[in-house]
């Protein structure tokens, strides 16, 4: 038996490839030495030839690029409709597109299209038959393994950040194709820029950020204080805490806000989803407090302590405060 | 106009979970359920449509055990008209095309102008019943969505989607249509004491999955564990002095921050 073919969705934005397209690369190339198969990167764009060459040089695989006037910009509808077709033409084993904003916008959506199985934030894979892919539930406190269904493409939505990229040998061959691709009525109106910032925290040494465990805007201050004694110290927050308005959109870490990497972070009553902890995930030293100790976000942290922050900060606050006057 | 507001009933976030005996999933005994809080977002969006134009008229649906009428009630106190539960008490819809499936079904014929949704759940986590339930009824579809605005002649949406960095995405769609709603996009109210009162005494109509046709599946979940615990996570214990004591010591011997 043949193996089937396993087919990368190449994600780029304004003409742009986009690093997670790598790392779907390597997802693909891992899953084939499992499954067999070959690997083939799919590029929708308008243009698509130097997306396309740019994909193919980086990853060094081979590349089916469909060209589309509807494929200017992400568009839900045109993007169906090519990749449909396209599943029923070549009946690849495996779709993987990348979990983002456009990826879980049609991912679904193209497995109910083609009649095929849909698993979606997967963090990895299992080897066997059939193939387990990783997926945590419940805000990381379970690790789950789903399986697609047997003999049906299996469309894929992988985790940013789940796979590394690796270092192409040569690049791979780009085949350019004009394709019917109609959008039905929905249209793409252009890109919104995040407002300006007047915050960087990708230039704080230490952040200490709140998450929704610190129980109300009133208790921020323990926040602020502590971040105020180091030189080079900021305030983040998680998405919920912005969300609920107790700190503005600049303050926020994650897959929606900033991604940082400083000296320090000191997530404070943040439960630790995935969404966040991959905006933080290159700290060089992570700390955790979180009164729960089955929180995710101690599988992120180096140190972890289980203590209600109302009362831990002010005693931390003090000490380090001591510390600094005594110059220990 | 008629709106569909999917909702679902999860466990608190905060809850402990525990494997359930099949290992399929978490347990669900013990746990306190309430709505969806991505739902609630997306309830909140439908009255606020429902403020702009006139009769509009708000349905909310769920999926699942008898339980779940508490989701509904909790719609229809923050102002859903009607609310219908598909009971799922032999729990077959385990994946989001069973459940999309089946809110498809019955909704095909009940010529909603617009469907939203949470942009995903907090329990399972997926993002796939709101797009999906979108591909089976033929709607067009945009996710994420952090505003939306219905044009005056009612005859499409314009949406913006909340993209990675905080950029978004503009985009229109004609009407009917679905959004999944993401967290922000508003601040959801509180519903008042009488309107609690009043959807208490209301029946809420169940119709059962067998009578919608048969339930496809998109996937199997063939385990659940307890994530391993970090290795690299060093827990500090003692009182709170020594925790702080010994924290500081940690970090200035790692990374020299003062």
């Amino acid at each position: 038996m043949v193996s089937r073919e396993i087919l990368v969705v190449v994600e780029h934005r304004a003409g742009k490839l986009l690093p997670v397209s790598l790392e779907l690369a390597a997802f693909g190339r891992q899953l084939a030495q499992i499954a067999g198969g070959s690997v083939m990167g799919v590029v929708l764009a308008s243009p698509a030839r130097s997306v396309a060459e740019e994909f193919a040089q980086s990853s060094g695989l081979p590349v089916l690029a469909l060209e589309n006037e509807n494929f200017s910009a992400y568009n839900a509808e045109a993007y169906l409709r090519a990749l449909a077709r396209l599943v029923s033409e070549r009946q690849p084993a495996f779709i993987l597109i990348a979990h983002t904003a456009a990826g879980w916008d049609f991912a679904p959506r193209l497995a109910v299209a083609v009649s095929g199985s849909c698993s979606t934030g997967v963090a990895g894979f299992e080897a066997g038959v059939p193939i387990r892919f990783h997926r945590a539930i419940c805000g990381g406190k379970i690790s789950t393994e789903v399986a697609p269904i047997l003999d049906t493409v299996a469309v894929v939505t992988m985790m940013p950040g789940a796979v590394k990229p690796t270092e192409p040998e040569a690049a791979g061959a780009v085949e350019v194709k004009s394709v019917e691709a109609g959008a039905g009525g929905t249209r793409a109106l252009g890109l919104k820029q995040a407002p300006p910032r007047s915050l960087d925290l990708s230039r704080a040494e230490v952040i200490v950020a709140a998450g929704r465990g610190m129980g109300g805007p009133e208790h921020l201050g323990l926040i602020r204080e502590l971040a105020s004694l180091f030189d080079r110290g900021a305030v983040g927050a998680s998405r919920p805490v912005v969300d609920a308005g107790w700190l503005p959109l600049e303050h926020q870490v994650g897959m929606t806000g900033q991604t940082v990497a400083p000296k320090l972070y000191l997530a404070c009553g943040i439960s630790g989803a995935i969404q966040h902890t991959m905006g933080m995930s290159r700290a060089d030293l992570i700390v955790a407090v979180n009164t729960d100790p089955a929180a995710a976000i101690f599988s992120a942290a180096h140190l972890g302590i289980v203590q209600d922050l109302r009362r831990f900060l002010p005693v931390l606050i003090a000490k380090l405060r001591d510390k600094k006057e005594k110059k220990l | 106009m008629k709106i569909l507001v999917c909702v679902k009933s999860v466990p608190d976030r905060q809850s402990s979970f525990r494997v359930n005996a099949a290992g399929t999933g978490y347990e669900e005994s013990g746990l306190k359920f309430g709505v969806n809080e991505y739902d609630l977002f997306a309830m909140e969006e439908a009255v606020r449509i429902k403020e702009r134009f006139r009769e509009v008229e708000i349905t909310a649906v769920t999926v699942g055990p008898p339980r779940a009428e508490a989701a509904l009630r909790k719609a229809m106190s923050l102002g859903a008209a009607d609310g219908v539960l598909i009971d799922d008490s032999n729990g077959r819809a385990t994946s989001a095309l069973a459940v999309a499936s089946l809110i498809a079904a019955w909704s095909r014929d009940k010529k909603f102008d617009l469907v939203l949704c949470g942009v995903l759940s907090e329990d399972l986590q997926r993002g796939q019943t709101g797009p999906m339930l979108a591909q089976l009824l033929g709607l067009p579809c945009a996710t994420t969505v952090a505003a939306e605005k219905i044009s005056e002649d009612r005859k499409s949406i314009t949406c913006e989607r909340e993209l990675e960095g905080g950029m978004r995405e503009r985009v229109l769609l004609p009407l009917p249509a679905l959004l999944t709603v993401q967290s922000g996009i508003n601040t959801p109210r509180y519903a008042s004491l009488t309107n609690v009162l009043r959807v208490k005494q209301l029946t809420i109509p169940s119709i059962p999955t067998a009578s919608l046709g048969e339930i496809p599946n998109s996937e199997t979940t063939l385990r659940a564990c307890l994530p391993e615990r970090s290795a690299i996570c060093e827990f500090l214990e003692g009182d709170l002095d020594r925790i702080a004591e010994q924290l500081l010591e940690k970090v200035r011997a790692r990374v020299p921050v003062w």
